[in-house]
């Protein structure tokens, strides 16, 4: 009796101890479990060093892990695998982290290359514009001198074409002037020739014409132009009487010589007029009447 | 007098009492603070995108742990707690790797981008 009841307690402790190391062993291969996906975490090349808080805490379920007892082990390993794995994917975080502020960094020097390239296109296009602007102000410049040319010429033509003007304008002012002095000379001649040779001329068979005084310039010999002017009439007159002799008396207040020198004067006008020298006699004298008288002698 | 002070006394001792008696509980509660506290900021980090299982997770735990507190089972409560925290912790931490993988997709892509804008106008700029 007393040694059944105790090869029943050496069973007992049979059984017990096979159950014990089962439980430990089972209790040992969750834990190993993680505490290897802990390791090759921590001793991953790239993730090692990184998450060191998570990995602390990590550590830290595992730990409590491992002094659990049976009832909270599925409760532990739980928080001990999202532990694990909170570690494991904050380190791939950080590395993506850096990886990414390297990325950044080559963006921003890319980044900087662009706008420098945008900057000097900028710059290559505003140059461009700028010598085409140049291009078409000298160009402005160019057609308004041009222009300016044109209407300096125009003007120049157009200077001449007044001045022509007022030339031709000035010349017909001349001749008007000519032909009203000749007209006048002419008037006069007519007026003093019948009016100064009628009294006389009519007892000499109208053989005499008298020319006034103002014949010659004043003081001296020669003609003045309405002088000139009258030599016409005198010349129609002689030729009135062809052949006859004409004699040109001249008689100058107190001056013989000057009447001489007129008559010699109203002579070569006449020559030169076409009368025939061998014609004409002269005579000068002194005496009180200022007058030219011209007679046909049709003796001969 | 006497009678009245030492009903007094009685009542203090039962709220002695009441108050150790409470005690354990406030670690649990705590859990519970805890798991909830995570799981928002989980939530702020993008983990409905970035780590929807361990959301869903965390999510469950946590409204177990309250259904469990509120039948009074504070251990039950206190461990379902601490798993959905843990839970929320990890969708924090994919959530954060989640952007940080895009980020770095996205930066790889428009460097990409650059270096072939780069070379060409390089080439280009020799025809100029």
């Amino acid at each position: 009796m007393k040694f059944r009841l105790i090869s029943v307690l050496l069973g007992l402790t049979v059984a017990l101890a096979a159950i014990a190391p089962n439980s430990a062993s089972a209790r040992d291969l969750d834990y190993e479990r993680l505490a290897e996906s802990f390791d090759r975490l921590a001793a991953d090349p790239k993730l090692g060093g990184l998450a060191p808080v998570q990995m602390d805490r990590a550590r830290a379920a595992l730990a409590v892990l491992k002094e659990s007892n049976r009832r909270d082990r599925p409760h532990l390993a739980y928080i001990t695998e999202r532990r694990i794995a909170i570690a494991r994917t904050t380190a791939q975080a950080e590395l993506m982290e850096s990886e990414r502020n390297t990325l950044q960094r080559d963006n921003d020097r890319l980044q900087l290359a662009a706008a420098r390239r945008d900057a000097e296109q900028a710059h290559r296009e505003l140059e461009q514009q700028r010598l085409q602007a140049q291009i078409r102000a000298e160009e402005t410049e160019r057609l308004a001198r041009e222009a300016e040319t044109a209407r300096a010429e125009n003007e120049q033509a157009s200077q001449a074409a007044e001045a022509a003007r007022a030339e031709s304008a000035q010349a017909k002012r001349m001749a008007d002037a000519q032909a009203k002095a000749a007209a006048l000379a002419k008037r006069e001649a007519e007026l003093s020739g019948p009016a100064g040779a009628a009294p006389t001329a009519a007892p000499a068979a109208k053989r005499r014409m008298t020319l006034s005084e103002s014949t010659f310039v004043s003081g001296q010999a020669a003609l003045a132009p309405a002088g000139t002017a009258r030599i016409a009439g005198v010349v129609d007159f002689i030729n009135s009487a062809p052949g006859a002799r004409v004699r040109v008396q001249v008689s100058a207040a107190g001056n013989g010589t000057l009447a001489r020198q007129r008559a010699e004067a109203m002579r070569d006008a006449l020559v030169a007029s076409g009368v025939a020298a061998s014609r004409i006699e002269t005579s000068g004298s002194g005496g009180k009447s200022r007058q030219v008288e011209i007679t046909l002698d049709a003796a001969e | 007098m006497t009678s009245s002070v030492g009903k007094i006394h009685a009542l203090f001792a039962i709220v002695t009492a009441l108050l150790i008696g409470c005690g354990p509980t406030k670690p649990q509660v705590d859990e519970i603070g805890i798991a909830t506290r995570n799981l928002s900021t989980a939530r702020a980090a993008g983990a409905a995108t970035y780590a929807p299982l361990e959301l869903r997770a965390a999510e469950d735990r946590l409204a177990r742990a309250n259904a469990a507190a509120a039948h009074g089972d504070e251990d039950d409560a206190a461990t379902l707690a601490s798993e959905s925290s843990v839970d929320s912790e990890l969708a924090a931490a994919k959530s954060r790797l989640g952007k940080d993988r895009e980020a770095v997709d996205s930066l790889k892509q428009q460097n990409a981008d650059l270096s072939r804008e780069a070379a060409r106008q390089t080439e280009g700029a020799g025809f100029q």
